[in-house]
């Protein structure tokens, strides 16, 4: 598949998991480790990445748009930005780390993992459950046990899920 | 994490953004799940979330101060201490007593070391404290068993604290030169000494063949736990080579 190219600007598109497409310059992608493989080497013109969402995917794109523009007189900008970028809530913050994981978009993973840490350090193991999808497998007995061990890790006010 | 308890967050992700997250907070996510548990307590996981850097926020001054309370009575304190990288520092935690460092002389010759795998060793040269700030609490560890024979005196070259990956324990160490005086009161040649002891065997025993070739180690002078070694630097001028050089002892 031969790339397609307006004047000097090699043109791509990202398909999303709902079939989405979105358009964009192809120097963008490279900042993910796994895009830029693809185009150096496949010399691809069209991805789908059809585990994630289109939703996700925009707010991805912002993001490379921005850091393709950061200089150092934009810095404190860009900053901003950032923590705009991370203002959304949990299950959307925790869909965008694991597509940009999955994109291998370095700098960005360090800065999600860094925010779903300060969002999840006070939470109740009640909350972490349900954040993280998981199921306790412990017996009732094992379960009973922690509670008494450790009862401030249970309580309900820490078990706001959605910030 | 492979056997699908966790559905739907990647397992290099979820460890990723457990290695930010404090030592308080891994506690309560072994309670979570069986799988959890096992990852939290893993070697590999532990390795990891210690040599994690850690963020500014993390950072905090250590403080520890003798106040003199009587005629011979000094009391030892901890404070803790954070800035805001303004000029303004402010205290953390409430200040805590280091009961067993309460003593009857002032402590001038006290040495912190650490945080070495989130432990700080505080020492005199008989006393050996281990702390965890995390947690604030202390552990007085026993003394050397080792005395000196009757008409011998011992002085104690250095002394430290370090974590020895090989065997996964805490050691702490002294080493010292045992000596007796002459008639006129002045030192004779002595024997050196290393004592070691294993916080995870609660046990002190001491090294046999000791190098007696061994440079002074000063008790104040710099010394630290780098690279799972031991390093100081010593003069040798006692025999006359060039000053600064660096010993390396490995503590087997």
């Amino acid at each position: 598949m031969a790339s397609s190219t307006t004047g000097e600007k090699k043109i791509l598109t990202l398909k999303g998991g709902d079939n989405e497409e979105f358009i964009l310059e192809e120097s963008l992608v490279l900042q993910s480790e796994l895009l830029k493989n693809m185009v150096k080497e496949e010399r691809v013109s069209s991805i789908p990445l059809p585990s994630i969402k289109s939703k996700t995917l925009v707010k991805i794109i912002e993001y490379l748009k921005k850091h393709a523009e950061l200089t150092p007189s934009n810095k404190e900008e860009f900053k901003n930005f950032e923590k705009e970028f991370v203002n959304v809530v949990l299950e959307e913050l925790l869909d965008i780390t694991v597509a940009v994981n999955y994109l291998k978009i370095n700098g960005l993973l360090e800065f999600c993992c860094q925010a779903v840490a300060d969002r999840i350090k006070d939470k109740s193991v009640e909350a972490v459950r349900k954040i993280f999808r998981i199921e306790s497998d412990f017996t009732p007995e094992e379960e009973s046990e922690f509670r008494k061990e450790t009862p401030e890790a249970f309580e309900g006010d820490l078990d706001d899920t959605t910030n | 994490m492979e056997d699908g308890i966790m559905k739907k967050y990647p397992a290099d992700v979820v460890i990723n953004i457990l290695l930010r997250l404090p030592v308080k907070f891994l506690l309560r996510f072994e309670s979570v799940s069986k799988t959890c548990y096992t990852l939290v307590r893993s070697s590999t996981f532990i390795n990891l979330h210690l040599n994690h850097t850690t963020t500014s926020k993390d950072d905090y001054i250590l403080l520890k101060r003798s106040f003199k309370e009587d005629v011979e009575r000094y009391k030892a304190i901890f404070s803790f201490h954070s800035s805001d990288g303004d000029d303004y520092i402010y205290s953390l935690y409430p200040d805590r007593d280091v009961p067993y460092m309460t003593i009857p002389y002032s402590i001038d010759n006290d040495i912190l070391i650490g945080p070495i795998r989130g432990l700080i060793a505080l020492m005199d040269p008989i006393t050996t404290i281990l702390f965890n700030p995390s947690t604030k609490n202390y552990r007085l560890l026993p003394p050397s068993p080792f005395n000196v024979p009757k008409g011998f005196r011992r002085s104690i070259d250095s002394s430290g604290f370090g974590f020895d990956s090989v065997v996964n324990d805490f050691k702490v160490f002294r080493i010292s030169e045992v000596y007796t005086e002459d008639r006129f009161g002045y030192p004779e040649k002595g024997e050196k000494k290393v004592e070691v002891y294993e916080l995870g065997i609660d046990i002190w025993r001491e090294l046999d063949h000791v190098d007696q070739e061994l440079p002074a180690l000063f008790w104040l002078t710099s010394s630290m736990f780098y690279k799972g070694a031991y390093h100081w630097i010593t003069t040798h001028w006692f025999r006359a080579l060039d000053d600064g050089e660096l010993v390396i002892l490995f503590l087997t």
